[in-house]
C-alpha cells in the first residue's frame, strides 16, 4: 500500500532524513519510533506531501507519488492526521468534519461516513456545533481522527495520537486505532508511547537521527535489547 | 432632529458602499495576510471601464458592471498567479503599491485626470419616504451591495468553497491535508477580493464623480476601515464602514464637509489606542 525508498529530506541546509526504506502492506498497523527529533514528523510529512524531498521514492498504492502535490495525493485516499491535531479553531466540530468529505468522492458517502464517525466518537455528535477550538485536548484528537476517517481513506497515518492524552485516554485512542484496522483500514503510527504502540501492531520500524537502524516484527522488537533499553525502560 | 435623521440615512447608504470597497482588502488580507496596496486602484480602474463602455458604445452601465468584474476578477487572479505568489509580506506591500500608482498613471495617461461620472439616466431623482430624501442611484447602489454582501457571506458560511476558503485561512496546511488545493484557493480569493472593489468602485463612480488619484484617497480609507473593524474580520468591515459611514455623515451635516473625510483616521488613531485588534478581535 505505502513504500518508501531511500527517502532523504533537508530543512534548507540541514539534512535530517538520511535514506529511509520501509512499506505498509495492506490490512497492516505498522508503527514508526524513535527519539524525539529523530525524523518521524519529517517521514509523515514528505509521504503526505507537504515537504519534498531531496532524493528517494514514494508510492503510494503502488503508483510513484513524488511529484504530486498534496491535494493530489489525498486523492489517493490516504490520509495524515497530524501531530498537535490541527484542527480549523474557529469552523465548528461539524463543520470540520465537513471539510474531511472535501473530496468529491468522500462527499459521495457524506452521510454513512459522517453517522459512522459520529457512532466511534459520540462526544462529537454532543458538540458538533460547538468551536473546534473550544474542545479539549481529547475531544480534539478525536476531532482529527474523525475529520481524517470522512474522506473515506484506505492508508491513515497517525502522528503521535496520544500526545498530551491522560494515560486512560491514551489507551482509549490506540484502543481506537485497532478496531479502526480491524474494520480494514491500513495503518502507519508514530507514537511515544511504545510498549502500547508496539502492542497493536503488526510490525515496527525504530529510526534515530534521521536513519533507520531496526525492523521486525512488533513482538520481536518488543524483545530487542536496544528497544528494551531505550523505548521500554527495561 | 429631521437634519439628523437625514444625515443617519446618508450615512448608512455610503457606509454600506465603503463596505463592499473594503471587504475585497478584508478578504485578500484575512485569507493571505496581504495588504493589497493596488485595491482602490482597480475599483477606480473599474469605474473608468464602465464609464468608457456606456460613454463611447452605449453599453448600459449594469451590463458593464458584470464585465468590468469579470475582468476584474481574471486579472485578480493572474496577478496572484504570477506575481503576488512568488512574494511575500512587506514585499507584497511594496509591489502592489506600485502597481496602484502604475494603474493610477495609467489611467491619467489614457483618461486624464479630470472628473468623470457614469450616467445612469434612469437612476436620477430621488425617492421620498415619510419626508426624508433617499437618492435613487444611493438607494440602488446600497441595494446591491446588500446584496453582494449576502452572497459571499451565504458562500462563507454554507458552501463547500466557502467552508475551505475559511479553513485556509486558518490552517493553510491542514487544509491542503483536507484535499483542498491551497494555491488554488488563493488565486480565486484574489480573483474574488480585486473583482469585489470592482463592484463598488461602478457603483461609487455612478453617485460620484472620480479621477485617477482618487484611488490615493480611497485606500487610505479602507485600511483604516480594516484595522477598525479587526484585521480580516468581514462582519468588523461591514459595521467599522457604517458607523464610519454616519459619523463622517453627521460631521459633512453639522459641522463642514471639509472635515468629514478626516473622521476615519480620527478613529484609526483611536482603534490602534484603545483597541489595536479593532471591533471584532478576529478573522472572519
Ligand atoms: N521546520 C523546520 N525547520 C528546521 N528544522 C526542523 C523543522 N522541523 C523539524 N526540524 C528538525 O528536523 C529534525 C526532525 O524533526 P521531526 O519533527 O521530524 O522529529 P520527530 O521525530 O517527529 O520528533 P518528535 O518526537 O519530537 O515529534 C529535528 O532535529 C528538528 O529540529
Ligand atoms: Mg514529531
Amino acid at each position: 500500500m505505502l513504500e518508501v525508498k531511500n527517502l532523504e529530506v533537508s530543512y534548507g541546509q540541514l539534512k535530517v532524513l538520511w535514506g529511509i526504506n520501509f512499506t505498509v502492506k495492506k490490512d497492516e498497523i505498522v508503527t514508526i519510533i524513535g527519539p524525539n527529533g529523530a525524523g518521524k514528523t519529517t517521514t509523515l510529512k514528505t509521504i503526505i506531501g507537504l515537504l519534498k524531498e531531496d532524493k528517494g521514492e514514494i508510492y503510494i498504492k503502488g503508483e510513484k507519488v513524488n511529484n504530486l502535490p498534496v491535494h493530489e495525493r489525498v486523492k489517493k485516499k490516504i490520509a495524515l492526521v497530524p501531530e498537535g491535531c490541527e484542527i480549523f479553531p474557529y469552523l465548528t466540530v461539524q463543520e470540520n468534519l465537513d471539510l474531511g468529505a472535501y473530496l468529491s468522492d468522500a462527499r459521495k458517502r457524506y452521510k454513512e461516513n459522517l453517522e459512522s464517525v459520529f457512532k466511534l466518537f459520540p462526544r462529537l455528535k454532543e458538540r458538533r456545533n460547538q468551536l473546534a477550538g473550544t474542545l479539549s485536548g481529547g475531544e480534539r484528537q478525536m476531532l482529527a481522527i474523525g475529520r481524517a476517517l470522512m474522506s473515506a481513506p484506505e492508508i491513515v497515518m497517525f502522528d503521535e495520537p496520544t500526545l498530551g492524552l491522560a494515560p486512560n485516554l491514551a489507551v482509549e485512542v490506540l484502543k481506537t486505532i485497532k478496531g479502526l484496522n480491524e474494520t480494514g483500514y491500513t495503518i502507519l503510527l508514530v507514537e511515544q508511547n511504545v510498549k502500547m504502540a508496539l502492542k497493536i501492531s503488526h510490525r515496527g520500524y525504530v529510526i534515530e537521527n534521521g536513519r533507520l537502524i531496526l525492523s521486525g516484527e512488533a513482538d520481536e522488537l518488543m524483545r530487542n535489547k536496544h528497544v528494551k533499553e531505550a523505548y521500554l525502560g527495561l | 432632529m429631521n437634519l439628523f435623521i437625514q444625515a443617519v440615512i446618508t450615512g448608512v447608504l455610503v457606509g454600506g458602499i465603503y463596505a463592499l470597497v473594503t471587504l475585497g482588502l478584508t478578504l485578500i488580507f484575512g485569507v493571505m495576510d496581504i495588504g493589497n496596496a493596488a485595491q482602490a486602484a482597480f475599483a477606480i480602474l473599474a469605474a473608468y471601464i464602465v464609464y468608457w463602455l456606456s460613454s463611447l458604445y452605449h453599453v448600459d452601465p449594469f451590463i458593464g458592471m458584470i464585465l468590468a468584474t469579470g475582468l476584474l476578477f481574471v486579472m485578480g487572479f493572474y496577478l496572484y498567479k504570477y506575481i503576488v505568489y512568488k512574494t511575500s509580506g512587506l514585499m507584497a506591500f511594496a509591489l502592489l503599491y506600485f502597481l496602484s500608482i502604475f494603474l493610477e498613471s495609467t489611467m491619467v495617461f489614457v483618461w486624464g485626470n479630470t472628473y468623470r461620472g457614469i450616467k445612469v439616466p434612469y437612476l436620477s431623482g430621488s425617492l421620498q419616504i415619510y419626508g426624508y430624501y433617499i437618492p435613487l442611484d444611493r438607494f440602488i447602489g446600497f441595494l446591491m451591495v446588500s446584496a453582494v454582501l449576502a452572497i459571499i457571506a451565504y458562500v462563507l458560511k454554507y458552501t463547500y468553497f466557502g467552508k475551505a476558503i475559511r479553513a485556509t485561512m486558518q490552517n493553510p496546511y491542514a487544509a491542503a491535508l483536507m484535499g483542498i488545493n491551497v494555491d488554488r484557493i488563493y488565486q480565486v480569493t484574489f480573483g474574488i477580493g480585486i473583482a469585489l472593489s470592482g463592484i463598488a468602485g461602478v457603483i461609487l463612480g455612478t453617485i460620484y464623480s472620480f479621477y485617477p488619484s482618487l484611488q490615493g484617497v480611497w485606500i487610505g480609507l479602507m485600511f483604516a476601515i480594516v484595522v477598525f473593524g479587526g484585521m480580516g474580520s468581514l462582519s468588523g468591515t461591514l459595521i467599522g464602514s457604517i458607523i464610519i459611514g454616519i459619523i463622517s455623515s453627521l460631521v459633512a451635516t453639522y459641522v463642514s464637509s471639509v472635515w468629514a473625510p478626516l473622521v476615519a483616521y480620527v478613529i484609526l488613531v483611536l482603534t490602534l489606542w484603545i483597541k489595536p485588534s479593532g471591533i471584532k478581535g478576529r478573522k472572519i
